[in-house]
């Protein structure tokens, strides 16, 4: 029944254009710098020949966004969540040692996108500018088990900032309440120190880096306009 | 709606978590677990962990530790507490024994190894091998304090050493003993059990000992030991009149005898500790027992050891120089001298009652020679080198001095008569001179023919009463009768005299020496009374004891008495070489010696 209301609903959309609230979630892939933290990584070894399993590789981005869409202009509120890790492993006959660092971003901030006709409806262009304020987590997560003895340990170093994000997309108009986009920026940050229990570490989260979307665009119109 | 956000949110939210980035990636290192035991081997100055290593000394301890495996860290505990790390394979330390109290403990090596097989394990310290050897050591403070030597006599008599240690004889590797007295060369015992030495060069007195303890390491201590046995004394027993018991104390350990008289050996090379010799009166006989040790390969001049002492049958006087006596009946006073002085004994205990000196010009008495006493009251006359002293008794008082009259020994008569007269007759002179004892004048003097070369015995005398007078020598005998100032001949022959003397209080008896006969003669007849043949053996007069009225005669190696008036029963015979003897109230008393006296009377046969 609930996946026969959503169909409708999606249906229903496609035939409308018009203004109003919307709600926009995408998935995406990005690239993170984050070289403080991989230096961290690279230092962590020591004496017990841990290697490097895992680099902090690029990673599906999570967001959401709660804007108005006034047709051209489009602005609102976005949340992000990006996560990456790194791992440093040495395991042989006698036990393991494992060292996962998994890092993650919250992104809260702004957003405003401005859509240009192409003349290929319902296809348009548009360019965004979003900033905001970016908090990081890194936990390190460092396991050693040898024989029956085995111990864990858990590190945790908090970091905040801001970022901007410049994006370029191109959006389809499937409906008035239902719109898909796929776009592609670059996030520029600007971190403070990491802390770890509250004590200021010489660490920043730089999550600069490529970034591309994919996602939905849900519209809760106000009131009806003929896109023609 | 409201249901669908929250779908919406729960799920979004869901996505977000279910999201977060899991590391991957696996690092296994495909290693060789290690063996399950690998050998250790661990020494410590090379000894054998089932030995206990005895600390005595400041001692450089070396340990080694080999394995196929590489050490990694060891410890060395004693009892159970860390005392040195090695963090290599060898270490090397010294141990000091007054860091650890004295006693037995234990000293343990132990050592981790690496497993080499590059494992987290062994990174992390969690997979190595370890091994662990252990030692007793025994802490001895100060050894020497401990090294006891002692000493004992063992069951065949000899002296032994002994000691103990408190050093193993497995760390021992020989004894030395230095006897700088019994042995000629130290001593060297290798056998490290054997714990005692037999001294055979040892028998009493001082001796010292240096015992020394070598130590397989060259470590040696000493322990010293003297001590000091007392050297035998030796004693005399009289077995009768005949037999003398030389004996001495047992020495200490065994020992062999030399038993010298004077200067003759008696016992040569005996073990027994008693001698038993003939007696033999009148002489003073240093006995010397020279005591060596058994064997005579110890012999030197420290093993020796002497005892001696003097010995005399019967009483020694203590008199210095030659004894003249005289009996004064009336006082049973026996009279002699020492040196210039009178001195008078009492004649049963021989205590000295009294003495009285008389130093002349320039002889006096010592160089004088003759005293005579009263034979009916207490007077006693000496004759000195110059002057005759005439006392009334022993209290020696006022003595009536005749001057000029010497006597000596050689003096042939000096006789105080019962008529208070003194007779003297010089040496070898013809004369016989006549004196009031009372006012010491001369009243006569009268000639006879036969005068005596010889000083003994008597061949001069005269009668206790005064009333006869007789003089023999080798060529004859008269015989006078004194009636006042006059002397009469009664009496003359030409037989051979060897001494005459008339009997105590029988004035009219004359014992005769004479030919191979003893004679009693009455006097003035001239008629034998008595006779006794001595042609076998010989026979020299000695004296009569006027208080028994026995008489003394030297015979053949002996001295004899008998009764005078029984001469063919000897009632008392004791060996002697004294020909010069006197006999008072049964005490005999030699002429010479230091004046030695025998009391006869427990032996006397009636």
């Amino acid at each position: 029944m609930k996946k026969l209301v959503v169909i409708l609903f999606l249906c229903c959309s496609i035939h409308v254009y018009s203004q109003g609230w919307s709600f926009e979630y995408s998935i995406g892939y990005g690239s993170y710098q984050l070289d403080d933290i991989k230096s961290i990584q690279s230092s962590i070894p020591g004496n017990y020949e841990l290697k490097e399993t895992d680099c902090f590789p690029n990673h599906i981005t999570h967001s959401i966004a709660l804007g108005y869409d006034t047709g051209r202009h489009y602005f609102g509120s976005n949340f992000s969540y990006l996560t990456t890790g790194g791992r440093l492993h040495r395991a042989d006959y006698s036990g393991s040692y494992t060292v996962d660092m998994i890092m993650n971003g919250y992104r809260l901030g702004a957003f405003y996108r401005h859509y240009i006709n192409t003349g290929f409806l319902p296809l348009s262009i548009y360019l965004q500018i979003s900033p905001g304020v970016l908090f990081s987590s890194l936990e390190i997560k460092e396991h050693v088990k040898v024989y029956s003895e085995s111990a864990k340990e858990n590190t945790e170093l908090k970091g905040f900032g801001i970022y901007v994000e410049p994006t370029i997309g191109v959006k389809y108009r499937f409906s008035n309440c239902l719109q898909f986009f796929l776009g592609g920026g670059y996030e520029v940050d600007f971190p403070s120190k990491m802390k770890y229990s509250g004590q200021e570490a010489d660490t920043e989260a730089f999550w600069d880096g490529f970034r591309l979307y994919g996602g939905i665009i849900f519209v809760l119109p106000t009131h009806k306009k003929n896109t023609q | 709606m409201n249901n669908l956000n929250s779908i919406l949110l729960f799920t979004i939210t869901l996505m977000f978590v279910a999201c977060e980035y899991d590391p991957s990636g696996n690092n296994f290192i495909d290693l060789t677990p290690p063996e399950d035991s690998i050998p250790i081997e661990i020494s410590l100055n090379d000894v054998n962990p089932s030995d206990t290593i005895y600390l005595y000394q400041n001692t450089t301890i070396s340990i080694k530790i080999n394995s196929t495996k590489n050490l990694q860290q060891a410890v060395v505990l004693i009892d159970e507490q860390e005392y040195k790390n090695m963090w290599s394979e060898s270490l090397s330390f010294e141990l000091y024994p007054e860091q650890i109290d004295e006693g037995v403990h234990k000293l343990t090596v132990a050592a981790i190894f690496t497993s080499d097989t590059g494992s987290l394990a062994e990174m992390m310290g969690l997979e190595g091998y370890s091994g662990e050897l252990s030692w007793n050591i025994r802490v001895i403070h100060n050894p020497q304090d401990q090294f006891e030597v002692g000493y004992r006599i063992n069951e065949g008599g000899f002296l032994e050493l002994f000691w103990d240690n408190v050093i193993p004889e497995s760390a021992i590797e020989k004894y030395t003993i230095h006897s700088g007295l019994t042995q000629i060369t130290d001593i060297t015992i290798n056998d490290a059990a054997q714990k005692s030495f037999i001294d055979y060069g040892y028998v009493c007195g001082y001796v010292y000992y240096t015992v020394k303890t070598h130590l397989k390491d060259g470590y040696s201590f000493v322990q010293r030991l003297s001590f000091d046995k007392e050297t035998p004394g030796i004693y005399f027993e009289n077995l009768g009149l005949d037999k003398l018991r030389i004996y001495w104390d047992k020495p200490f350990a065994n020992g062999r005898f030399n038993l010298n008289c004077d200067s003759e050996i008696i016992a040569s090379g005996i073990t027994d500790t008693t001698v038993t010799i003939p007696q033999i009166f009148g002489e003073s006989r240093q006995f010397y027992v020279e005591i060596r040790p058994q064997k005579t390969a110890y012999d030197n001049i420290h093993t020796k050891s002497s005892a001696w002492d003097w010995f005399c049958q019967g009483t020694s006087l203590g008199l210095p120089n030659w004894e003249l006596y005289a009996y004064n009946i009336t006082d049973n006073i026996i009279y002699t001298r020492k040196y210039s002085s009178l001195v008078a004994f009492d004649a049963s205990s021989l205590q000295e009652k009294k003495s009285v000196s008389i130093t002349g010009n320039p002889w006096g008495f010592a160089y004088g020679g003759k005293i005579a006493t009263a034979p009916h009251n207490s007077t006693v006359a000496a004759m000195t080198g110059e002057e005759t002293w005439i006392f009334t008794d022993s209290h020696f008082v006022k003595p009536i001095k005749i001057t000029p009259l010497r006597g000596d020994v050689n003096t042939r008569l000096a006789a105080l008569t019962s008529d208070d007269r003194f007779f003297v007759v010089e040496q070898e002179s013809s004369n016989c001179k006549v004196f009031n004892t009372l006012t010491g004048e001369k009243i006569f003097e009268f000639l006879f023919s036969y005068k005596t070369r010889y000083t003994f015995p008597d061949h001069v005398t005269v009668s206790e009463d005064g009333q006869f007078f007789c003089a023999s020598s080798e060529n004859g005998i008269e015989v006078f009768e004194i009636s006042g100032t006059i002397a009469n001949l009664v009496y003359t022959d030409t037989r051979y005299y060897k001494g005459v003397m008339f009997i105590p209080s029988q004035p009219d008896k004359l014992l005769l020496r004479v030919g191979s006969n003893i004679e009693i003669r009455q006097i003035p007849s001239f008629n034998i009374i008595q006779t006794l043949d001595v042609s076998a053996n010989g026979a020299l007069l000695c004296n009569i004891d006027p208080v028994n009225m026995s008489l003394l005669y030297y015979q053949n190696d002996s001295l004899k008495v008998c009764r005078i008036d029984n001469l063919s029963k000897t009632i008392f015979k004791i060996r002697s070489d004294e020909t010069t003897c006197k006999m008072f109230n049964n005490k005999l008393l030699t002429y010479g010696k230091g004046g030695i006296s025998f009391d006869i009377s427990p032996y006397v046969s009636d």
